[in-house]
């Protein structure tokens, strides 16, 4: 078994027979990993609190070729995120953007660039202490690395430019619809709401986080992105999103 | 489905046990003497016909309240919090705290969808109408625990009641070079000072 070390984001983790965990790895060397940390949840474990969801990691494992896990043999700290798991609201927005990354990405299949935009994500979250905006960022910069951006320039179908007062937004067909290309089954964008999807498309993380979504114009854009997500996860929706509904309404 | 089939499958479908563990299991039955196999049905079959929650702590007792919240003796002011019945289980075994628990039946978890709602967190706030002084929150150091611990902390103070929670940081007989950088935050954060 070749020894490897790699470092990455724990997705989530879970409990493995009496004492041990099966970490969920998002690393950029080798994509999704999943490894079995042994004796993990001992009190005097040498894993202490680093294989906790949300915490950016440096480890070694023996990869054991044609393997779904691998075996964890140390992990060391180097993000904690601490700021997100302090706060309910963006430990949810936080979760939503590590099981975005979980549903959308087959094992071991790599993409640096996903995994810049979600160790970026977290790490704003925490910063600029916005979780709902900046979870938009991510599947927007998701969409992006697991190539298919959605077009909010001009029409996605005729390639026409964007005049009128209302458009609509196709998942299926992969962005932004021009009047006449629209149907009744898209989801309506107002020229604010398409403007707000594409600034954030486009602008970085940290300006992003100034953006306003409040109002209908961020209705709007929330409708999309969930269309969008629903489409990509075949309807399947995300359970951190339901997390945060159930926390918002109180026990 | 003949009978050796059908509790290699029973018994496979437990948690951590696997077909070839099933199936020594069944062997193993079959060797012995009828009275081991029924002593093992019958236990089987109390625990689902006799064990029940508590309507008041939710811990899993045989009489309704449980031992626990109907002991007179118990300090009935103090309520600590817990995941489950087994972490109950460990506290009472102790024999240090004398007060009163609740089981919240789990902790918030954005990735499995767990919400308040889910939990027995609206129970605890009726009972904190009866004079409850003082809630400690025994819930696991781990991301979800915490969550449900700051959410409950959030939710209590407000009502005038002391909130404290269990301490974190270095196990006893643990080595601090080996810590995490995690753990050992927490451990500073939860000094406290030294008497004598």
């Amino acid at each position: 078994m070749p020894i490897r070390r790699t470092e990455g984001i724990v997705l989530r983790s879970y409990p493995f027979r009496d004492t041990s965990k099966i970490v969920v790895l998002y690393s950029p060397k080798f994509g999704k990993l999943g490894l079995l940390a042994k004796g993990a949840r001992r009190p005097k474990s040498i894993f202490g609190g680093s294989l906790e969801p949300i915490t950016y990691v440096k480890v070694t494992f023996y990869r054991r070729e044609n393997r779904e896990l691998h075996t964890l043999s140390q992990a060391e700290v180097v993000e904690p995120f601490r700021e997100v798991k302090e706060d309910i609201d963006l430990l949810g927005y936080a979760s939503a953007a590590c099981e975005l990354v979980l549903k959308l990405t087959p094992p071991e299949s790599p993409n640096p660039s996903l995994f810049r935009s979600l160790s970026h994500v977290l790490r704003e979250m925490g910063r600029r202490r916005k979780g709902e905006v900046l979870l938009w960022w991510f599947e927007l910069r998701a969409a992006e690395a697991l190539g298919y951006r959605p077009e909010f320039g001009r029409c996605v179908l005729c390639g026409g430019p964007l005049e009128g007062a209302s458009f609509g937004f196709s998942a299926e067909a992969g962005g932004v619809l021009c009047p006449r290309c629209a149907s009744d089954g898209d989801v309506p964008l107002s020229p604010g709401a398409v403007r707000l999807l594409l600034r954030l498309q486009t602008l970085p993380a940290s300006r992003a986080a100034r953006l306003s979504i409040s109002g209908p114009t961020g209705e709007q854009a929330r409708g999309a992105l969930r269309a969008l997500l629903s489409y990509r996860t075949e309807k399947k929706e995300l359970r951190a999103l339901d997390f945060l509904h159930k926390v918002a309404h109180g026990p | 489905m003949d009978a050796l089939e059908r509790l290699i499958s029973e018994f496979a479908k437990l948690p951590g046990i696997g077909r070839k563990t099933a199936q020594r299991l069944t062997f193993f039955l079959l060797k012995e003497d009828g009275e081991r196999a029924s002593s093992l049905a019958e236990a089987i079959l109390a625990l689902k016909e006799r064990i029940r929650y508590c309507s008041v702590c939710f811990n899993i007792t045989e009489e309704d309240p449980c031992p626990i919240c109907r002991d007179p003796r118990r300090d009935h002011s103090t309520i600590c919090v817990v995941e489950e019945s087994g972490d109950l289980m460990v506290i009472e075994r102790l024999g240090v705290y004398k007060g009163v628990y609740h089981v919240l039946g789990g902790v918030l978890s954005p990735l499995d969808g767990v919400g308040p709602e889910d939990l027995h967190i609206r129970e605890l706030l009726e009972r904190l109408k009866e004079g409850v002084r003082e809630v400690i929150l025994a819930t696991n150091p781990t991301v979800e625990g915490e969550a449900t611990a700051l959410y409950l902390s959030r939710l209590i103070r407000p009502l005038g009641i002391r909130v404290s929670q269990i301490a974190r940081g270095i196990p006893m007989g643990g080595d601090i070079e080996l810590a995490d950088e995690i753990t050992l935050t927490r451990a500073f954060e939860g000094r406290r000072e030294v008497e004598g």
